[in-house]
């Protein structure tokens, strides 16, 4: 399994070449001159030259390719043509964000999508199947932008019960940064204010963020479950005598949870790309936004930044479902 | 076409000033014409055609000693008038929702909205535009003297200034802050660049300073405003390499302004703390300090301004705004900015680059649904300048919708006189833009032009602009608003050198016009200037250089917690915080 492990993360390399060379190539083919957008509306061309000059942007395709490998192998990740900020600075400071953002989000499509998908499948085509159908599928089709503003409208404007927007309000300082997620760097000093407070921030973003994947994840959960439970092996466990709940969480879920698990590290990957529109709506300073503010600028190297980080989560989070597999099925075995 | 009637007649602007809510007694005096500024100013009464003591002489040639109000009045450090209004909240801090990050802060460096509302709050200028019309007003100079061929500018500095570390603002920062733009040559690089070169600033005396123009370029006070004066010996501490401190400066400053830097958190927030030290006092009660929040989605601004979660908001649709105007805790200003809409047409290439078909668009454009899209938000563009800025052409003939004469103008073209296809670029996103092209359009079809309306990312179109034969043959545009001069927009839009220029994306070329705006920059005298540019004006309507669509209504939307509050025009001074602070809640 060692060696399975190391095989796949080497595989990461050729894999980051491919993703670099793919990126660099679409925008460089595009007809866009970040040095002239960078310079600003009336920069004379001498000024507009400065800044091609200052970032490389004259030499030959494959020389600017060459430096940027070279670079990205000594940890330089480059630097924003519009801010000059180290890109490697601004993804520790916008990941963070994202990141836990994500996390809140899954977490509540796992505990919310997994009992819901599990209760419509023991309830097959009875109300509760139909409600949580009728859940799904409005969650699923719901506009993220629309559905944004009207629960700050309701949850917020109408009762009161969370905060807007942000991640904190900004009177409040962060945390002493440790992880960057705001929510456990305030648990590890024991500051339980913001703790909550930025608990309470996280709450309807990570909601709204949440939905898409709780609808698939129930779906999922309740037509793998419902041909679990047709399986030879329930009927096995329950002539064994074992109490229904034993049959259903240890024997059907177990094995309707492989699946619902490709799923959650999809769901869990493509989010880590940012949701621009969560991020919008809720002022949440992700790395969704990091990456459209750059795509509009043309910012090159920040465009790579998140390209790269985003596919080695990406090939990461796989591995690591991969190798959940083995846990629910042991008879999984890596090679 | 028809004469431009004057836009907002005096008794309108003085009624419209006393009714505001937040008006103050500098800008009562000013709305009815009892302040006398020596300055290069823009007083509402000479707008509107009456008395000022303005000779005409632009810049004035001689001393500016005898300040306006604001150089006059500012407290000495520790003096500060901090109690004048019952309500004052001394410990709040504003909160201003805005859409726009900062992204570098260094004054030689970065340059656009927010940035430089930013580097006005750290940073001094030698003069600072102020109010609305925006007056220049001496802030680190005490005055100034010009030579008559506007070539020699001395300035002296104020004694009392001194940067926030304590050390005083001499001259020798004065000519340090200038060489550093312009070898960085990146920013503002492009005002100072074509008329002064190292070693044509001079710092005569600790106080003096001295600027030796290559050739007279009359608007020089206002570019002065862009010139942010920094502490050498504290850029030189963090300078890397030979990087000139442009690392550290980019979220750091190096300033004498009334604002110091307390939390810079990028894409999130910045926190600025007000100096009680500040060289100038402070006129009104002091605002502890102030937060720019990365706000971007127009409806958040609007139930964070209504729940009081934030006090000021940028970027707020028209719809949203119209609800806000029922909000009883929110004040929606209507104030007449110097913010042009215009679409810019290819001048010389396709179907644009025939007059006739520029004029037929101009007659054919319906101007009253435009002004119907932005909700009460916008006034008429009638020509290529703000109604309200010194120095429009108050009887110029402009185009008025017209489609008979559309027709008309079409017919005149032998090539596009049965129509043709023409292609409208906007950025994508931009609501008000696509409905630009959905109006040409509908408009255009009745002269059997079939437009074409592509959206278009704002890099892509910026590379597109610089070859006429690839810019598109349509794209609308907002000016840019640096300096509240008819300079400021008639060059970056019509001189041949700003062709290829986003701003020049027009690829307008006309020697005659060149000729004027070039003696225009080279003369001091106002009323000369002034007839210079009214020829300009009319030339480019009638050529229908650009189709001029709308002038913005401006000024921040606020809670009524905000005092003191005074708009300015001039890009990144709407929000200047300096004069403004919080009531009790």
């Amino acid at each position: 399994m060692g060696q399975y492990i190391l095989r796949r993360l080497i595989l990461i390399i050729p894999t980051l070449i491919g993703l670099s060379l793919l990126t660099f190539t679409i925008s460089k083919v595009v007809p866009a001159d970040p040095a002239k957008l960078a310079a600003g509306p009336r920069a004379t061309p001498d000024m507009v030259e400065t800044i091609r000059e200052e970032y490389g942007l004259n030499d030959p395709l494959y020389v600017q390719y060459g430096r940027y490998v070279t670079n990205l192998a000594t940890g330089d990740w480059g630097r924003s043509i519009v801010s000059r900020r180290e890109v490697v600075e601004d993804l520790k400071h916008y990941f963070p964000a994202t990141l836990e953002l994500v996390l809140a989000s899954e977490l509540l499509a796992i505990l919310i999508g997994v009992p819901m998908g599990i209760v419509a499948a023991l309830h097959q085509n009875r109300w509760p199947d139909q409600l949580s159908r009728l859940i799904a599928v409005s969650f699923v089709s719901l506009p993220r932008f629309w559905f944004a503003i009207i629960l700050q409208l309701l949850v917020v404007v109408g009762l009161g019960l969370l905060p807007l927007s942000g991640r904190l309000p900004p009177t409040v300082v962060p945390p002493d940064r440790v992880t960057g997620l705001y929510t456990i760097d305030s648990l590890l000093q024991m500051d339980l204010a913001t703790f909550w407070t930025a608990l309470r921030h996280l709450v309807l973003p990570a909601f709204v963020q949440s939905v898409g994947a709780m609808a698939i994840i129930t779906r999922t959960v309740r037509g793998d479950m419902l041909e679990a439970l047709s399986r030879d092996f329930v009927r096995t466990a329950r002539a064994k005598g074992l109490s229904e709940r034993k049959v259903i969480i240890r024997h059907a879920l177990r094995n309707a949870l492989i699946p619902t698990t490709t799923m959650i590290g999809l769901s869990f990957g493509f989010a880590l790309g940012g949701s621009v529109l969560v991020e919008t709506v809720f002022d949440w300073p992700g790395i969704g936004l990091y990456a459209v503010q750059s795509v509009i600028n043309f910012d090159f190297e920040p465009i790579m930044g998140v390209t790269l980080l985003v596919g080695i989560l990406f090939i990461l989070l796989n591995l690591a479902v991969d190798l959940f597999y083995g846990v629910l099925d042991p008879r999984i075995r890596f090679k | 076409m028809r004469p431009l009637g004057i836009q907002v007649s005096c008794a309108q602007q003085l009624v419209s000033a006393c009714d505001e809510v937040n008006m103050t007694r500098r800008r009562l005096l000013k709305a009815i014409g009892l302040t006398t500024a020596t300055t290069i100013t823009l007083p509402l009464l000479a707008a509107c055609g009456g008395d000022s003591d303005e000779d005409g002489e632009t810049p004035a040639s001689g001393s500016t000693d005898d300040a306006p109000a604001t150089g006059e009045s500012a407290a000495t450090p520790g003096e500060a008038t901090e109690a004048t209004d019952d309500d004052y909240d001394p410990e709040a801090i504003l909160i201003f929702g805005s859409s726009v990050d900062i992204p570098n802060l260094d004054p030689a460096v970065g340059h656009d909205g927010a940035i430089a509302a930013t580097q006005k709050a750290v940073y001094d200028t030698l003069y600072r535009h102020m109010g609305n019309p925006a007056e220049l007003v001496p802030w680190l100079a005490s005055g100034h003297e010009v030579t008559d061929d506007a070539i020699e500018w001395t300035f002296t500095l104020d004694e009392r200034a001194t940067f926030q570390d304590g050390s005083p603002v001499t001259a020798d920062a004065v000519v340090y802050s200038l060489e550093r733009v312009l070898t960085i040559n990146k920013g503002v690089a492009w005002m100072f660049s074509g008329i002064l070169s190292e070693g044509n600033v001079e710092a005569v005396d600790p106080q003096t300073v001295k600027f030796t123009l290559s050739e007279p370029f009359a608007p020089f006070l206002h570019a002065t405003a862009w010139l942010f004066i920094l502490n050498q010996t504290v850029v030189e501490d963090h300078a890397e390499g030979d990087d000139q401190g442009q690392g550290w400066l980019l979220s750091n400053a190096a300033g004498s302004g009334p604002f110091k830097i307390k939390r810079w958190e990028p894409g999130t927030l910045y926190e600025f703390e007000s100096d009680p030290n500040y060289w100038r006092g402070w006129d009104n009660p002091r605002l502890k300090g102030y937060i720019h929040q990365i706000s971007r989605e127009s409806s958040t601004k609007r139930l964070a301004l209504e729940q009081g979660d934030i006090h000021v908001g940028d970027y707020i649709s028209a719809e949203d705004i119209t609800l806000l105007q029922r909000a009883s805790n929110i004040i929606v200003p209507d104030e007449p900015s110097i913010g042009t809409y215009t679409v810019k047409m290819n001048n010389q290439h396709g179907p644009t680059s025939d007059v006739n078909v520029r004029r037929a668009i101009s007659y054919a454009f319906d101007y009253g649904a435009m002004l119907q899209v932005m909700e009460g938000r916008a006034v008429r563009l009638p020509g290529p300048l703000p109604p309200t800025l010194l120095g429009v052409k108050e009887d110029l003939i402009f185009y008025e919708t017209d489609l008979d004469k559309a027709a008309e103008e079409l017919a005149k073209s032998e090539q596009y006189k049965d129509g043709f296809d023409i292609e409208f670029a906007y950025v994508t996103g931009l609501e008000e833009e696509r409905r630009t092209g959905l109006i040409l359009l509908d408009q255009l079809s009745k002269l059997n032009i079939t437009v074409t309306i592509t959206p278009m990312e704002w890099a892509n179109a910026v590379a597109l602009f610089a070859d006429p034969e690839q810019s598109p043959d349509m794209f609308p545009m907002y000016s840019s608003t640096d300096y509240p001069d008819p300079d400021n927009f008639l060059w970056q839009a019509f001189h041949s050198s700003a062709a290829g220029t986003w701003t020049g994306a027009s690829h307008y070329s006309n020697p005659e016009v060149d000729r004027l705006l070039e003696e225009a920059r080279s003369t001091s005298a106002w009323e000369t200037r002034a007839g210079l540019y009214g020829e300009v004006q009319q030339i480019v309507v009638d050529e229908a250089g650009d189709l001029f669509v709308f002038n913005e209504v401006g000024g921040a939307i606020h809670s009524d917690r905000l005092r003191g509050y005074q708009y300015c025009p001039v890009m990144g001074s709407a929000s200047f915080w300096y004069q403004t602070w919080l009531a009790k809640q």
